[in-house]
């Protein structure tokens, strides 16, 4: 615990030193050292937690807060998700400054990007260990502010500051429900103490239990971004700084999971139609989420809708799991629970790896967008490859983790047991059908990603001329590369790390169940690990078989033609035509321009965009009616400031009234 | 003469290369080398044109094997890890497939999802290897793979969960074991759906006419071997025998849920397996020569026919 204090404390107050620094690149260096090094220390104590020793102990600051006090614990869920923030925000902070050398060297935007960037590490570690409603939502608002203020690091770009905008609004309609959620909850609890909620649980009336429930889904689900409260997300991180967007999609995104779960013990006996309702939402987040993400041309932009996506496999495993309390079947809650732990975890990884890639490329070559790109997996061969591995774990193919994790939630079809017949093979439907959609739509987007992005031949002189990052960029990606390989090859590993957190929520299944789950573990094991000893055999095999034949390298086949470019290859925005075209009556995609027609056709230009229809036809009308409704109200805001003071006056006399209780 | 379609068109018109018919058992079921052979007569069973050899497609592979390579020069390590990874998914899943009412290598719960999903690998490399060659024809292929995926996933998985799932067992080999002990109208309706789409499946995934046709001369139609266009010698046999072991895996499953209908012992199940591998490949060989290729935008139907019919099936569970 005081590994916990003291880590916490270097990074909440580790900008001060870079605040005495003159030069950015110290002040960087500064703030990635005090990060690290805190991050270290809250990483330990996180392991220790994680094994179940702080359980039942609260911690307080002695602070004076209103409703209560600054109360704390390191439970064992706690633990696990302040793992994945240190993890994540160490590695990012050791990227970060040779990242940020490229946003110039003005060292007053460097003093507040670390200032911000720290508050924001601190605050999301108060978030997944606060005891108090209060402190939580303190602890909640001080990550939206301070990630808000991370994405607006470039201000002076009109499309940054908008969707910083999009953010804090989405943000704070989020923090509303959430606020209005924790009023009810101490209504009925009597106390803003978590421990309170927690024991009041089972005298929750089950219709204020429905409420609180809608309220932690809406309420989290902006911060999560669920399906059709995604739409921050694909403004946000093309606009953040590539560590700063890997934290919050990699990382602030999963605490509003942790906040779902947490809600969850609130409301102890939870219903299956809660169940149903996140496994729904978690599939259309992931069907919606991922098939945007193919429309999208920009790097950062299709990496921000696969959020959407995984965030939605974490919702159908959370969902699963409520469906199994619900029916008393520990198995399913254990494989749906266990599911979107695992795929908090994965989903950290590689996301951030994919970040991380992303924001190595548009160093190097300049541009973020994929029809830019190409041939540089040739010219930066480390973040070409670990990209490549995160692709694949993204998509869920062996023998990278993200398979173990859907893996699971599959699997879940096999215990899923209800009273009405039918609607036990719907859910094999739905999740069978559902996931599979999702990790061939996965596939689409990444395949688009990775062989148009990194593959094939340079689209532009900027990609031709791209070289290879430093190393304190690219190791952070071939750590976690290796990560991703390590859990997918030895999931049976992780899952004994997991179970102490799982046993401490009464989550672990019968020993013979777990025995079966881990025994297919050990299945894939055994396979994925033959399936790379096949393909480094077969490599031995050609190696032998070609010993003395003739090797040459020739001119890509084109058909009798020999004069082949680089503009003839495939591009982003045709690869994903096909898909487009499918989805156009759901999109309507704009075209402006006109194509080249008949026999001699000139130079046209074209150019088809599509439009998130979420934001096109429900979000941006919303502002519109809404700014119209408050403008009604401007007749108010005169000028005159006699009636001003008037206003002051009434408002007195109105609280005078009211006060005395007249 | 080492362009990749030297070979090719030196095959002539009545160029067959896939169908399966020959399985070697080298142990008492546990360890076995599926080996692929030719199906002698597809076109030519019907319009009488010149035999050739069951085993064609060997001599195919053997003389590949003996080639040089060439390789593109915008490709990186990539493109040379496909083959590789392409072939190991093909033969995991071989060694995964039951056979005849004998287990196959390994089975657990959930092996059927590590086959689908390595199969999903073994396409994803394919397709990034084929971006890697920088050719307008390999990304218009490979384009094509991605889009048809998107309907054959959920119908493969589906199709799993209409055999496996939806009736409780916990493996394919469980699956079958159970199904030789229930009486036929339980489970009849539930294989022929389910056999029905994993024939499509069959010949969607393993680039058949109607949805693709190998041996067109013409690249622009061409969906899988467009990817591989780049592809030669010794690659080109690991990509061959790959595509073979895939089109023999998707038979032998059918036959594998098909035969614990007939209640029969474990030798005539093996030669049943054997017969109808022989009948599904005459069947694709008379598709082949009865029909031309589908339009392309017709293709997703098609593949989708294959996720109704195995939505069919599961939903039987829940009215049987």
């Amino acid at each position: 615990m005081i590994l916990f204090n003291v880590g916490f404390l270097i990074i909440a107050l580790g900008w001060i030193p870079g605040l005495a620094l003159k030069k950015a690149s110290s002040i960087n260096k500064a703030g990635m050292i005090s990060t690290m090094a805190g991050c270290a220390l809250v990483l330990i104590s996180s392991i220790i937690g994680m094994s179940g020793v702080f359980v039942g102990q609260l911690y307080f600051f002695s602070w004076r807060m209103p409703f209560g006090q600054a109360l704390f614990s390191m439970e064992p869920l706690s633990s696990f998700f302040l793992f994945i923030i240190t993890l994540i925000s160490g590695l990012a902070a050791t990227y970060a400054p040779a990242y940020l050398r490229h946003y110039g060297d003005e060292p007053s935007r460097f003093k507040s990007h670390w200032f911000f960037y720290q508050i924001l590490v601190a605050s999301m570690m108060i978030v997944v260990v606060a005891q108090n409603a209060i402190f939580f939502m303190l602890a909640w608002e001080l990550m939206s502010l301070s990630s808000f203020f991370l994405v607006e690091f470039r201000n002076e770009k009109a499309k940054v500051r908008q969707a910083g905008w999009m953010y804090l609004v989405f943000t704070h309609i989020g923090a509303a429900f959430l606020l209005a959620m924790f009023a009810l909850l101490a209504r009925n609890a009597g106390s803003f103490d978590f421990k309170a909620f927690r024991e009041s649980a089972y005298s929750i009336p089950k219709p204020l239990s429905g409420l609180v429930f809608i309220f932690a889904v809406i309420g989290f689900g902006m911060k999560a971004g669920f399906f059709p409260a995604h739409i921050w997300l694909p403004e946000a991180h093309p606009s953040a700084p590539s560590h700063v967007s890997a934290l919050m999609s990699a990382v602030m995104i999963k605490t509003a999971i942790y906040g779902i779960l947490m809600t969850l013990a609130f409301l102890s006996p939870v219903s299956a139609w809660q169940g149903w309702l996140l496994l729904g939402i978690g599939l259309v987040s992931g069907v919606a989420g991922i098939g945007m993400a193919i429309t999208r041309n920009d790097m950062k932009s299709l990496l921000a809708y696969s959020s959407v996506e995984n965030i939605g496999i974490i919702a159908v495993g959370v969902g699963i799991g409520i469906l199994g309390q619900a029916s008393a079947n520990g198995v399913l809650a254990f494989l749906g629970f266990g599911a979107a732990f695992f795929h908090v975890l994965n989903h950290s990884l590689f996301k951030s790896l994919l970040f991380f890639g992303s924001g190595a490329i548009q160093t190097a070559a300049n541009t973020l967008n994929i029809n830019e790109m190409g041939g540089l997996l040739k010219r930066m061969p480390f973040t070409g490859a670990a990209m490549l591995a995160g692709a694949a774990a993204i998509c869920g193919f062996p023998p990278f983790n993200g398979f173990i994790s859907e893996f699971l939630i599959y699997t879940s079809a096999f215990s899923a047991r209800f009273e009405t017949p039918m609607v036990r093979e719907l859910y094999i439907v739905l999740v069978l059908g559902g996931l599979a959609l999702i990790g061939a739509l996965a596939a689409y987007a990444f395949t688009k990603l990775g062989g148009i992005g990194l593959l094939g031949e340079p689209r532009t002189k900027a990609a031709a001329q791209a070289n290879e990052v430093v190393p304190a960029m690219y190791v952070p990606m071939i750590v976690l590369a290796s990560l991703c390989l390590l859990i997918g090859i030895f999931p049976s590993t992780v899952i004994g790390f997991l179970e102490p957190m799982l046993s401490s929520l009464n989550l672990l299944p019968p020993a013979a169940v777990l025995d079966g789950m881990l025994n297919s573990l050990r299945g894939i094991q055994l396979s994925t690990s033959a399936f790379l000893a096949f393909i480094l055999f077969l490599a031995i095999v050609r190696k032998f078989i070609a010993r003395n034949k003739y090797i040459k390298v020739s001119e890509t086949w084109g058909c009798g033609y020999d004069k082949p470019d680089a503009k003839m290859q495939y591009s982003s925005s045709s690869f994903a035509e096909p898909f487009v075209s499918l989805i156009a009556p759901l999109t309507r995609p704009k075209v402006v321009g006109e194509l080249p027609a008949l026999h001699f056709p000139k130079m046209k230009d074209f150019k088809v965009d599509v439009q998130d229809p979420v934001l096109d036809r429900v979000v941006v009308p919303a502002y519109g009616w809404t700014g119209k409704l408050f403008g009604k109200f401007s007749i108010i805001q005169h000028g005159n400031t006699h009636l001003y003071v008037l206003y002051i006056v009434l408002a007195l006399l109105v609280a005078l009234v009211w006060g005395l209780g007249l | 003469m080492c362009s990749p379609f030297w070979w090719r068109s030196s095959g002539g018109s009545d160029y067959e290369r896939y169908a399966s018919f020959l399985n070697s058992l080298c142990d008492c079921g546990t360890i076995r080398s599926p080996v692929c052979g030719h199906h002698p007569k597809d076109e030519g069973f019907l319009f009488r044109e010149e035999r050739i050899s069951l085993f064609q497609t060997y001599r195919d592979l053997f003389k590949l094997l003996h080639k040089g390579i060439v390789y593109s020069k915008s490709v990186s390590w990539l493109f040379k890890l496909a083959p590789l990874a392409s072939l190991a998914a093909s033969l995991i899943a071989c060694a995964w497939l039951p056979f005849g009412g004998m287990t196959g290598l390994f089975s657990f719960t959930g092996g059927f999802l590590l086959i689908a999903y390595l199969f999903g690998a073994a396409r994803f490399v394919t397709m990034l290897a084929s971006l890697d060659t920088a050719s307008a024809f390999e990304g218009m292929g490979a384009n094509r793979e991605a889009l048809f995926a998107v309907f054959a996933e959920p119908a493969l998985l589906l199709g799993f969960g209409a055999v496996i799932v939806a009736p409780g067992n916990s493996s394919l080999a469980n699956a079958i074991s159970v199904a030789q002990n229930t009486t036929f109208s339980d489970y009849g309706v539930v294989a022929a759906l389910a056999a029905v789409s994993f024939f499509i499946l069959a010949l969607a995934e393993n680039s058949r006419i109607p949805v693709d046709d190998p041996t067109t001369h013409l690249e622009l139609t061409m969906i899988h071997e467009a990817m591989i266009l780049d592809n030669s010698g010794p690659d080109l046999a690991f990509i061959e025998f790959a595509s073979s072991l895939k089109l023999w895996f998707f038979y032998v499953l059918i036959a594998d849920i098909i035969l614990p209908l007939f209640h029969v012992g474990l030798v005539a199940r093996i030669c049943g397996t054997f017969l109808i591998v022989f009948v599904l490949a005459a069947l694709t060989g008379i598709v082949e020569s009865s029909m031309a290729r589908l339009r392309l935008m017709k293709v997703p139907q098609f593949i989708g026919s294959a996720a109704a019919f195995a939505f069919i099936a599961i939903l039987l569970k829940g009215i049987l």
